[in-house]
């Protein structure tokens, strides 16, 4: 005999879908539109996790807090050729007049079929978004998957807080690709792995995002750097040197390049700390100080070049520029990683 | 029944502080009397405010009559005073609003909850209607566990969920149950309709 768990009082139903694995939540609320209403209706307000669509081997909607990651639904080309074996059971489900089929993985959460893997995608996002009445946190994509990036206007969300690119197999970004990002991205927090064959062109017209956190920055130059309208930037591996430094703090003080920066780091490739190099003809600017100054890191999602890391980061050298337009910056290299790093006092 | 001969739940009387020992009389909706201490009913909040408020003597509690609890049978009031008087003195959880809420089920409970899923869906609600955070908890999670792996074909045999079309049966038998004359002409249309007519009026 069943549990007959819709006849359940409200509170012992709200404790069940609490303890429910979210994969197990989609799966009840595929059961029927009754299902779907009822546990819409009744669940939790999902505080710490966000909802990620990303391309892995095949596109899937995760859900993601810091490091922890949990599969929800999988999207796979509905071709019967294609279904693997162990695909033991497939059953059909429909839901607002669209029908598809689904089968459970045997790591417990189902993957659905669909004639077009975009559109069940783009089905799948809204489906998963307005089930736990949460907008979409983050879209991660390669190469090949750059339809992803249309999921925010399917799902009518201004914008995601993170987008990540990155191709799932290490290779290289396509030059072409890369440009659109950088030029069409409005979410939050933008992050960018993988490697560029040659530089890009020089004038980019940057995206909206607010952070930028770039892994193997080889392409990026002291242009593209001053054109970004960010507040946070972190390129983990650059081309630059002394003088691309010395060229960038140029800017900065005297034609308030980045007028929104409050932090900026980037490594670069020296032998050897050089201070008089990266501060040459700056003198008149710089000035030292005994304090020591905190940048508390008020965004959670974004971190401390490349280090994985939310943590807070200070300034114990006391080095301080001052720009002309009356801003005030710490910056500092750091010898073991050759990260040079500034943080801007708003 | 007498106080002699209601089943009397076990109890571990060195757990119990001697000034505390005082135990409640209750009976369940088909007659059934339990003895429960004093300790094992501050498992269950609703119980705790209601002794609370009777302000019971060690006298009242043996020669005032059983308080009755009409909405929970005594098969399922066993089992609720059973777990109290086994979890008697342990500190009632506070939730962390963490989600999937992590619930792990001893041994003990484990074994009390083998039970057939009709008296189970008494407990949970028993669990809810006497606040007992910890039963609801464990009692709970056993039907969580249910889930693990279903597919929602499978999850509607386990949870007994209708599918579309059974709910639209159950909809359409509800109204005509409510009124008789839409069937009649219901059945009136489809024979109109076997005899070939093309309108119905």
């Amino acid at each position: 005999m069943g549990f007959r768990i819709l006849n359940l009082p409200l509170v012992p139903f709200r404790e069940i879908l609490k303890m429910l694995e979210f994969s197990e939540i989609i799966s009840i609320s595929f059961c029927s539109q009754r299902c779907h209403n009822v546990t819409k209706r009744n669940l939790y307000k999902l505080k710490d996790w966000g909802i990620c669509c990303v391309m892995g081997p095949t596109p899937r909607i995760i859900l993601q807090k810091g490091r922890e990651k949990r599969d929800i639904l999988e999207v796979f080309q509905d071709d019967s050729l294609k279904i693997p074996r162990w695909r033991t059971k497939v059953e059909l489900i429909t839901f607002t007049r669209t029908l598809f089929r689904v089968s459970m993985k045997t790591s417990r959460y189902l993957t659905s079929f669909w004639l077009d893997i975009q559109f069940g995608m783009f089905e799948c996002a809204k489906y998963v978004t307005e089930l736990f009445q949460k907008g979409l946190h983050m879209i991660h994509f390669g190469n090949e998957s750059m339809w992803m990036m249309n999921i925010i206007e399917i799902i009518t969300q201004p914008s995601v807080t993170k987008t990540y690119f990155h191709n799932v197999d290490h290779s290289h970004l396509n030059k072409i690709a890369l440009l659109h990002v950088l030029e069409t991205c409005s979410s939050d927090n933008l992050e960018i792995l993988g490697w560029v064959d040659k530089g890009l062109r020089r004038f980019i017209r940057f995206g909206s995002f607010r952070t930028i956190d770039v892994f193997c920055g080889e392409w990026i130059t002291v242009k593209h750097v001053t054109k970004m309208k960010c507040s946070h930037a972190s390129i983990t591996y650059s081309k630059w040197t002394y003088a691309d430094i010395n060229k960038f703090l140029r800017n900065w003080i005297y034609r308030g390049g980045m007028p929104n920066l409050r932090w900026f780091n980037i490594g670069i490739r020296v032998d050897r700390i050089r201070e008089e190099a990266m501060l040459d003809g700056l003198e008149e600017f710089v000035k030292r100080t005994e304090t020591k100054r905190k940048f508390l890191n008020s965004n959670a999602w974004y971190k401390f070049d490349g280090e994985k890391t939310e943590k807070d980061y200070q300034f114990n050298d006391g080095l301080e520029i001052h720009s002309r337009t009356g801003l005030v910056a710490s910056i500092h290299i750091d010898s073991d990683t050759k990260q040079f790093r500034m943080a801007v006092w708003h | 029944m007498s106080v002699e001969n209601a089943p009397v739940v076990d109890v571990d009387e060195a757990a119990i502080p001697v000034e505390k020992k005082m135990y409640y009389r209750f009976e369940s909706n088909d007659k059934k009397e339990f003895r429960v201490s004093e300790l094992a009913i501050q498992q269950s909040e609703t119980l705790n405010r209601l002794v609370e408020a009777m302000g019971y003597t060690s006298e009242d509690v043996e020669n005032k009559p059983a308080i009755a609890i009409e909405n929970i049978d005594g098969k399922t009031l066993k089992l609720v005073f059973q777990w109290c008087e086994h979890h008697k003195g342990e500190a009632i959880p506070v939730d962390d609003g963490s989600v999937p809420k992590i619930v792990e089920i001893p041994e003990f409970d484990a074994k009390l909850m083998d039970i057939d899923n009709g008296l189970l869906f008494k407990l949970i609600w028993a669990a809810d209607y006497l606040n007992i955070v910890q039963l609801l908890n464990v009692s709970c999670k056993k039907v969580a566990n249910m889930a693990q792996g279903k597919t929602p074909a499978q999850l509607r045999r386990v949870y007994l969920l209708p599918s579309d079309e059974e709910d639209e049966a159950a909809k359409r038998a509800a109204q005509e149950a409510q009124d008789p004359r839409a069937r009649e002409v219901e059945e009136e249309f489809e024979e109109r309709k076997r005899q070939g007519g093309n309108s119905f009026f």
